[in-house]
């Protein structure tokens, strides 16, 4: 996809597709998602509610739970192997040692009956073959990394000691003890205060970039790609529906989703009284996709090919990419002028 | 901790009250006269009431009620009024039958009812998850009597590998002592393992639904390691409850298995001393009974702390 890539991305993920079964359906949650990951870059995904961003996430760990839900194709190229090949004994050595996790709920992603310590020395003991000593006293160190006060009485605390931007904190120290060579974070920081949002952000970006981490950043929240992503892929629906540098996206988004999804963040530098443009209509029922593109009922562009064939990634600039037909005659003013009726 | 403990050793003394006034009040609400039994069938009306009038029985029942808390707070249980012998006494012959038969019993329904519970759980939606479920099924819903009796039929009577009644002390004889308890104790193991199994498997399918499992697993632990450390600890609360219930449920399975199996011991002289309306035996056993599930339960209370930071004592 880059021509002129020289080394070879970290992760490339090809054509990938989880499917959830029910009895009377079946949802496509992931639906053909092909994506690259270099070497300690910073990837945003960014999309709503329900578009198929975590379970992209769930899928590249092969946390799917199965029922109901299956990884039914596709290529995870982690350094050179293909993850959806490993057996189950390999697949546990990538998790937690190339590829640590953060997950959206700080509250409930720790063990409430298991103390901090122990949870940080459990991957430590396991991958970097420790012993309980080494450990702990690691786990002292990481705790301090992630700028916890009095790191190693705090090692004896159990999570409901400590507050929910602390824990995200201890789920990042969780997630880089290993030396990871990627960091997932599911919605990381949605669930927390917008100021320790941004701590924990920066956080993120401090250790990631000293580590030499790359870092996956899953959210639903532009402000916080625009901020820390080198490039942002756009999910709708179950697919990548644009992708590109950060500056692009922002600066002139190919797709009518983007736009959208753009239009209804507010904006400091608009007048005061602009009222925000949601984007109209709601998200299609991901177990009856009508044919053609997903997006076209809420689609101010929509053409009559929209309904018939669901259009593919194309160039539509330098390292720029779109799923759309008009992509060319997309842009932020049509919708940005409509929002001031 | 220490505090704790007090406190609620304090809050027991309202339930055994209230016990006491229940077990009271059932003793003496019940039709049947015990002067009327103790005096015999040749005794004339006046035996009768001189008899009453030495029991007491002729005094308000209040004055009763207060008289009998009395004697037993300073720990005087009274005698038996169909033998005479006391009731302390009593309780020291017959308590050793019950007692082997609860914990080996209680033991037995854990050590059955967990493991089964945590398979059913683990492999939910195969086979083994739905016999389990059948043995927690058939396990609730089959009369204890009944299976005593299927019991006895089939391993007493025809394979004749236990006898068919009695008990033998473990002072008389070692193996005799086994024998003797082996069929009651599975009776009492088998029944008591089907809420365990019910309860383990129940929350621990809920704890698998957590966050944290999946964090567990973010880490690439083996499951083995995400069902021991992290998931049955988490679950164990709800389990550790239903194991307290089973001791209340014991306290009853024993009546019922000391009858089928002709064992004597505490369930027996319940049995025993209603019939012969024997009241004081009755309301002293009654109160014995409550005090020993009222410590269990606080027992199962002190091991939430044990179980769950979260539980502050």
């Amino acid at each position: 996809m880059t021509e002129r890539q020289t080394v070879e991305p970290l992760l490339q993920v090809r054509d990938l597709k989880t499917y959830f079964y029910s009895p009377s359906s079946v949802v496509r949650a992931v639906d053909g998602v092909t994506f690259d990951l270099r070497e300690g870059e910073t990837l945003g995904l960014v999309g709503e509610s329900g578009c198929g961003k975590s379970v992209t996430a769930l899928t590249l760990m092969r946390l799917i739970p199965n029922p109901p839900g299956r990884i039914v194709g596709g290529e995870v190229i982690f350094k050179g192997r293909d993850l959806l090949k490993l057996s189950d004994s390999e697949m546990r050595k990538v998790r937690g040692r190339d590829i640590g996790m953060i997950f959206q709920e700080p509250m409930s992603s720790l063990n409430p009956v298991l103390t901090i310590g122990r949870q940080l020395t459990e991957a430590l003991e396991l991958h970097m073959n420790m012993s309980k000593r080494q450990a702990m006293d690691r786990a002292g160190e990481l705790l301090d990394m992630v700028g916890i006060p009095d790191a190693r009485t705090r090692l004896k605390d159990y999570p409901h000691q400590m507050s929910g931007g602390q824990r995200q904190r201890v789920m990042i120290a969780i997630a880089l003890s290993c030396n990871p060579k990627l960091l997932i974070a599911d919605e990381a920081t949605t669930a927390l205060d917008v100021t320790i949002q941004a701590q924990i952000l920066e956080l993120m970006q401090d250790l990631t970039s000293r580590l030499g981490t790359a870092l996956l950043i899953i959210t639903h929240n532009l402000g916080v790609v625009a901020r820390y992503a080198d490039r942002v892929n756009v999910m709708y629906a179950g697919k990548i529906r644009e992708m590109g540098s950060s500056d692009d996206i922002y600066g002139s988004p190919k797709h009518p989703y983007t736009v959208g999804l753009l239009n209804s963040v507010p904006r400091l530098d608009e007048p005061a009284k602009t009222r925000l443009a949601p984007i109209r209509g709601e998200i299609p029922n991901m177990a009856d996709l009508p044919a053609g593109c997903a997006f076209r009922d809420r689609c101010d562009w929509a053409i009559e090919r929209c309904g018939a064939e669901d259009p593919t990634l194309t160039e539509a600039g330098r390292e720029h990419w779109s799923a759309c037909w008009e992509s060319a005659k997309v842009s932020r003013r049509p919708a940005a002028q409509k929002a001031k009726v | 901790m220490t505090a704790y403990i007090a406190k609620r050793l304090l809050a027991t003394v309202p339930v055994l009250i209230f016990v006491g006034l229940v077990a009271f009040s059932l003793v003496h609400l019940a039709p049947g006269d015990a002067a009327n039994i103790m005096a015999g069938d040749y005794a004339g009306p006046d035996d009768v009431k001189k008899l009453r009038t030495e029991l007491g029985l002729d005094k308000p029942v209040w004055e009763q009620f207060t008289e009998w808390v009395g004697r037993t707070v300073r720990g005087d249980l009274g005698h038996s009024i169909f033998n005479g012998k006391s009731i302390a006494e009593l309780v020291s012959t017959r308590i050793a039958p019950t007692l082997s038969l609860a914990m080996f019993g209680g033991l037995l329904a854990v050590t059955l009812g967990v493991p089964i519970g945590v398979m059913a759980a683990w492999k939910v939606g195969t086979k083994w998850d739905r016999l389990g479920q059948l043995w927690a099924a058939l396990g609730i819903s089959i009369p204890g009597f009944w299976l005593g009796l299927i019991l006895i039929y089939v391993f007493a009577v025809n394979l004749r590998w236990f006898p068919v009644i009695g008990f033998v002390s473990l002072n008389e004889s070692v193996t005799g002592y086994v024998r003797s308890l082996t069929l009651p104790v599975c009776l009492l193991g088998i029944t008591g393992s089907a809420t365990i199994v019910r309860m383990t498997r129940a929350s621990l399918l809920e704890v698998f639904r957590e966050d944290y499992i999946r964090t567990a697993r973010s880490k690439g632990l083996a499951e083995r390691s995400v069902l021991f450390r992290h998931a049955l600890r988490a679950a164990a609360i709800p389990i550790v409850t239903v194991i307290g219930f089973l001791a209340a449920g014991l306290i009853t399975g024993v009546v019922v298995t000391e009858t089928v199996f002709t064992i004597p011991g505490l369930g027996r002289l319940v049995t025993e001393s209603v019939g012969r309306r024997d009241f004081p035996v009755v309301q002293s056993l009654l109160m014995l009974l409550a005090f020993i599930y009222v410590m269990v339960n606080l027992l199962v209370d002190l091991s939430y702390a044990f179980f769950d930071p979260r539980v502050r004592l």
